[in-house]
């Protein structure tokens, strides 16, 4: 009999729902199964989302919590991964409005002046790891959806129909903002690619 | 240009690989002949390879984590020795249904409606003092049981001053010789006999509230409308020609107009 991509995803669904249905007994295996399977995933959103290794395991841990505790709001049928991610997501935006949304402001004014005089600059210049963090400011400019529909798309490699559903957004909806994000970053980035603010 | 606009558009989806069949094959016919758009492609494409620089970071930054145990690392902090730590909420579908944030406008519309409504009622009660009780044991504020009162004498008297000038207006606009038939006819009869009827209704409430100038002016057109009325067969030209120098001595047209703006002015 042979066994395509679809039948795989069948059969993981069905093993993910034992699992899910043994956490809500209170299985600590079944949840350690379901944590094992999902935390990188969860690792990869956050840190493309803050660029920071300790808020990243932060949200890894309390998405795995909050899990836990929702576990019984789960509906049978519903994609696991993109009800989890849904869970991290808005951990992420609640982290980041606690945490960082005043202090970024404060430094995206900042920056305006220091990123245009650095704009002269050729991108060969630029080391690796300065243009990690010129990068990571750029994103950091970007409306809180716009960037977690490009981290999503970019760093988690979900399809736009996954976003759609961990962001409850139409798919047309997801594509249109991307396409902003990109368009977005290109103009922040662009002088420092060597190719001059148009 | 346009057409360009909804390619461009399409560039990042094309690049992730996420186009329809259709939709690709459109998108690179259009390349081959737009340099812009091929420009354009060039610049998304240099953006997302320079997204990728981070990669190297995420991967970088997951190789520090010991992902073997932080699975049980999580565990512990959720099952503590005794038990669960955090036990599961046990929402049902009504529950998680109604906690879900698309019913916040719901809510915050019904949160608004109650606070207008108490605000409306304050304002209410403020302005028409406490409830009392009529006869039929309805409650209403007294003040509003005499102000509609006096909206509804208002606009009883409004409504016979409008039909009886119109009465009397017909009456002097025609001619001598058909003034006599003019009151005889059975639908002039019927308009002033309606009219009569409706002034001895009215007389109660111009009384009541005391509106003397509209009470004066309602007697005289009741007079000549009485004197008409009983007089219709034997209206001689002489006759009509002293209640129409009547109505124009007396102004009656203008006064009715002038006590119809008086009270239409003083809307309660």
């Amino acid at each position: 009999m042979i066994t395509g991509p679809e039948t795989k995803r069948t059969s993981k669904n069905e093993d993910i729902n034992a699992l899910i249905e043994k956490i809500k007994q209170g299985d600590r295996e079944a949840f350690m199964a379901v944590t094992e399977l999902y935390q990188k995933k969860v690792f990869r959103l956050a840190y493309a989302f803050f660029h920071n290794h300790d808020d990243a395991m932060d949200i890894v841990q309390e998405t795995f919590l909050r899990l836990y505790q929702k576990v019984n709001m789960f509906q049978k049928g519903k994609d696991f991964q993109n009800w989890l991610l849904k869970i991290a997501k808005n951990l992420c935006i609640d982290h980041y409005r606690k945490n960082y949304k005043k202090s970024n402001e404060l430094e995206i004014n900042k920056d305006i002046g220091e990123m245009n005089i650095a704009a002269e600059k050729a991108y060969s210049v630029y080391p690796t790891s300065d243009l990690k963090s010129i990068f990571s400011r750029c994103l950091k400019k970007l409306t809180e959806k716009q960037r977690l529909i490009f981290v999503m798309k970019h760093y988690n490699q979900l399809k736009y129909a996954e976003i759609a559903e961990t962001l409850d957004i139409a798919v047309g909806t997801v594509k249109s903002l991307n396409y902003k994000a990109v368009r977005n970053l290109r103009v922040l980035i662009s002088p420092y690619l060597g190719g001059g603010n148009e | 240009m346009s057409n360009c606009k909804k390619h461009q558009k399409e560039m990042a989806a094309y690049l992730y690989g996420e186009l329809p069949d259709e939709k690709q094959k459109m998108l690179e016919y259009h390349l081959r002949h737009c340099p812009e758009c091929r420009k354009e492609l060039a610049e998304i494409k240099q953006v997302l390879n320079g997204a990728d620089i981070f990669n190297a970071g995420i991967d970088a930054a997951m190789k520090k984590v010991d992902w073997d145990k932080l699975p049980e690392k999580i565990a512990d902090k959720v099952f503590k020795e005794e038990g669960a730590a955090y036990i599961p909420e046990r929402k049902g579908r009504m529950g998680a249904f109604l906690w879900k944030p698309r019913m916040r406008p719901v809510y915050a519309a019904l949160f608004t409606g109650v606070i207008l409504g108490a605000v409306l009622m304050f304002v209410f009660f403020r302005l028409y003092g406490p409830l009392q009780t009529t006869e039929d044991g309805l409650h209403f504020p007294p003040g509003l049981i005499k102000n509609m009162d006096i909206e509804m004498g208002r606009r009883d008297t409004l409504d016979y001053l409008a039909k009886s000038r119109y009465l009397l207006l017909d009456f002097v606009q025609s001619s001598p010789e058909g003034a006599a038939g003019f009151w005889q006819s059975d639908i002039t009869s019927q308009r002033a006999g309606q009219l009569l009827s409706k002034k001895r209704y009215i007389n109660q409430q111009l009384d009541k509230y005391q509106m003397a100038k509209a009470r004066a002016i309602c007697d005289q057109i009741e007079l000549l409308f009485l004197e008409l009325t009983q007089m219709s067969s034997e209206l001689s030209e002489v006759e009509i020609e002293r209640i129409r120098s009547f109505i124009e001595e007396r102004q009656l047209l203008l006064k009715i107009n002038l006590v119809e703006n008086e009270l239409e002015q003083s809307e309660v």
